[in-house]
């Protein structure tokens, strides 16, 4: 038990005394998974109670742990409008939004071979949307809002390491991350949540 | 005997002897080299590369690789002594599907491309190696905007090569040639950035070559043709036949095998052009009377084209082995290319029974104005007839043709329509149209028109005697109606009330929301009021926006209206003195506004 202990307080001593790597400063995300609405009785006029979602990010890391970012995603969904006075579900309906974020973002990342690292971060987002009733027309408009994110990164590079040492030689590539990630979405327009809950895997490149 | 005819100076023959040499120049032009077998492309081997590695392998001895119309994405390695050659060049594309080099001559001799059409690549044909004899011919390069045609890789690459009777058309380069040993003849380079790239002291065998609107031609050589356009019939629609009057016409070196006149540039003159037109496209058909039709059709302006035959028949599809019509049976010849229609009169109807069961429809769906149909198929219809009204089914009629299932649109939203579907019969026949060169002749001799004629590619049915109308369904009701979708969400800016109050979801935006879902939408004037706003309420939110200063004024001249929607929709007595308090509050702030402007104006 004392030997974990020593071993529990090493640790970030150990870290602390890594020599100095040099650090990336540029990540570009790639991802997609699934969207939770905001929105009551969604999988009775969609089919399911998700969406799907796919996303950019570009961020820029101000120190090694803390990065500003820009996102911008698509979440589209295909359903069915109701005839109100007749209560039935009829009528094509493409339902999308374009989600614009801008983020701070705490990674806790204390090595650059560190192989699991949690982030957490948040901040604006311009929710974007476009709905089309069949035969009917559409409705566009945006809102803007927040957003809470937070996941973990899983260092691929430590998989095939003369593989990421190419990537890095060639492309330039520091490290690459498999990502998964929750975020939590909220604007409001006209009294309608447009945000959810997001589910997201990504892969992560850091140049 | 029949290349000795050709080695004939055509300049020098009359039209006698054209005609003579023509029929033999037919017959190879269709039938092609007689010597050798062919492997034909799809029915032998799915893929051209499949037949070539079959060749290489030894396991098929015929080197001749016919291709038949249609598009074949795939990229192409040639060996030597092997002929590809598309059936009809305007109809057989080979596609690279944006990238590469679609056809690679390494250190080939004796090979042949001809009669195909390239599409959707960076390079058409890229020579390379110690390859000789090798022959392009009768090609068109339509690859895109930054792309090759014809690629020669190094100086030392391409002895005796010809590229022949080709069109280049909207390429980054139409033939880059590094030294001379490539023989660049009876071309057409039109609208290309460069014509022909090579070096500026190998400028030899470049002979006879049309240059059109390109940006920089490049090395023209000998006797080059020029002009504003080069003719042709329809480069949108890939069709590359020249027009009647067109400068490449007679203008190259050597032997039309077509006509047997002097060689057109292009794709369709030389030995080696496919004898087919283009085909015939926009037919269409009315009913003259109850058993005649009038068939149409657009124009082929090819300048061989003489005529048309007119295929007609009972079945979808062909074979059209009509014999009923009284100008003759199928197919009917037209001696006259400017003749685009054709009646045909006493045609014998077939069917005289209507159906005897009545479609079975279901539930109209409703949405905006619309109410959706779908009924079952009835055995021997040939179309169904839609009956619809609001008191009765005799209102109106339309007749959808053989469709199932109907948009019948146009509606009252609110309103409840009765819908029947009845089956009929009626006779028809299918059409198609092909478009035939003719035989050289004098000037007054008769139009002969020569086979093979365009594919027939296009098909009508026409219609045509009278209707024999089985059963009517029972009726089935619909209301169609505004949809709602979940969330449902605002148009930004569409609507004055939201340009005037500047948001969306302020109070009293959304009682006239509220006024338009639970009262204006259930009654008839207030649909059409609806109607009526969602077409003019953009223009004048527009026009607010665009004019500020008069949204007070706007904002006052609307809160009757949302008083009234107030009181409707259930609203508090305090908003109610809200908004009177802020009407009186908005007619000061607007004549002060406009006082304001006034005085700033003076």
């Amino acid at each position: 038990m004392r030997r974990f202990v020593w071993l529990l307080l090493l640790c970030p001593a150990l870290v602390l005394a890594q020599p100095a790597e040099p650090s990336p400063r540029w990540s570009l995300e790639l991802k997609g998974g699934r969207f939770y609405p905001d929105v009551e009785e969604w999988s009775r006029f969609y089919g399911q109670d998700y969406a799907t979602q796919f996303g950019v990010a570009l961020a820029y890391k101000v120190h090694r742990r803390w990065e500003l970012g820009l996102a911008g995603e698509r979440i589209k969904d295909e359903g069915r409008a109701l005839a109100p006075t007749q209560g039935i579900l009829t009528g094509n309906v493409t339902y999308e939004l374009f989600p614009l974020h801008a983020y701070l973002l705490w990674r806790g990342v204390f090595s650059e071979e560190q192989w699991l690292v949690p982030y957490l971060g948040g901040g604006w987002t311009r929710m974007n949307y476009r709905q089309s009733i069949e035969n009917q027309g559409r409705a566009e408009g945006a809102a803007d809002g927040y957003h809470l994110r937070g996941g973990v990164q899983l260092l691929l590079d430590r998989i095939d390491p003369s593989a990421a040492r190419r990537a890095a030689r060639s492309m330039g590539v520091h490290n690459t991350y498999f990502t998964l990630e929750a975020m939590q979405t909220s604007a409001e327009k006209g009294g309608v949540e447009l945000g959810g809950v997001s589910y997201l895997l990504g892969v992560l490149f850091e140049f | 005997m029949v290349r000795e005819l050709f080695e004939l100076d055509a300049r020098r023959m009359n039209r006698k002897h054209a005609v003579t040499v023509w029929g033999a120049g037919m017959l190879l032009g269709v039938l092609g080299p007689v010597a050798s077998a062919q492997v034909v492309i799809p029915d032998d081997y799915a893929t051209i590369g499949e037949a070539i590695r079959a060749i290489e392998a030894g396991t098929e001895l015929d080197h001749d690789i016919v291709i038949e119309p249609g598009t074949y994405t795939e990229r192409v390695t040639l060996m030597d002594n092997i002929t590809l050659r598309g059936r009809e060049t305007a109809r057989t594309f080979l596609s690279g599907g944006g990238s590469g080099a679609l056809v690679t001559a390494d250190g080939v001799s004796g090979a042949r491309v001809r009669n195909l059409t390239f599409i959707d690549a960076d390079t058409g044909v890229l020579i390379q190696g110690a390859g000789s004899g090798l022959e392009i011919a009768n090609n068109v390069f339509d690859l895109g905007g930054s792309a090759t045609g014809v690629r020669v890789a190094d100086a030392a690459t391409g002895a005796g090569a010809t590229v022949a009777n080709n069109v280049f058309v909207q390429l980054g380069t139409g033939v880059r040639r590094l030294n001379t040993q490539i023989t660049v003849q009876n071309n057409i380079f039109s609208g290309n950035v460069t014509a022909i790239d090579t070096p500026a002291d190998q400028t030899a065998q470049i002979i006879t070559n049309g240059f059109f609107d390109n940006d920089n031609e490049g090395a023209t050589g000998n006797v080059p043709v020029t002009g504003s356009s080069a003719g042709f019939v329809n480069p949108v629609a890939r069709d590359f036949h020249l027009r009647p009057g067109s400068v490449a016409i007679n203008s190259g070196t050597g032997t039309d095998v077509i006509d047997a006149t002097v060689a057109d540039l292009g794709a369709y003159g030389g030995p080696n052009a496919d004898a087919f037109p283009f085909p015939v496209s926009g037919l269409g058909s009315t009913t003259a009377e109850d058993n005649a039709i009038t068939l149409s059709w657009s124009e082929n302006l090819g300048y061989r084209v003489g005529g048309y035959k007119v295929h007609y028949g009972r079945t979808r599809g062909g074979p059209y082995e009509g014999t009923d019509a009284g100008e003759g049976a199928s197919p009917i010849g037209v001696l006259d290319d400017t003749i685009t229609s054709l009646t045909l009169t006493g045609l014998t109807p077939q069917n005289q029974a209507a159906p005897s069961e009545a479609p079975q429809p279901a539930e109209p769906i409703p949405s905006n104005g619309t109410l959706s149909l779908r009924w079952s198929a009835v055995s021997g219809a040939t179309g169904y007839l839609l009956h619809w009204g609001i008191d009765s089914v005799d209102e109106n009629q339309r007749d959808v043709g053989n469709a199932t299932r109907v948009d019948l649109s146009g509606l009252t939203n609110e309103t409840t329509y009765q819908v029947s579907v009845s089956a009929y019969a009626r006779d028809a026949i299918f059409f198609a149209v092909a478009a035939h060169y003719e035989q050289p002749r004098q000037e007054d001799d008769p139009v002969v028109l020569v086979d093979p004629g365009s594919a027939l590619v296009n098909e009508v049915e026409a219609p045509f005697g009278a209707i024999f109308e089985g059963p009517r369904s029972a009726p089935v009701l619909g209301t169609p109606e505004l949809l709602l979708a979940t969330p449902n969400l605002p148009d930004e800016g569409c609507f004055v009330a939201t340009a005037a109050f500047g948001s969306y979801s302020v109070s009293q935006v959304r009682l006239l929301r509220d006024l338009r879902d639970r009262h204006l939408l259930h009654s008839g004037p207030g649909q059409a009021f609806v109607r009526w706003y969602y077409q003019r309420g953009p223009i004048g939110a527009r026009w607010l926006n665009r004019h500020p200063v008069l949204k007070p004024l706007a904002r006052t001249a609307l809160l009757p209206a949302v008083g009234l929607a107030s009181q409707l929709t259930g609203g508090t007595p305090l908003l109610l003195l809200l908004l009177l308090a802020g009407v009186g509050g908005s007619v000061g702030y607007a004549l002060r506004e406009n006082r304001r402007a006034g005085e700033a104006a003076a």
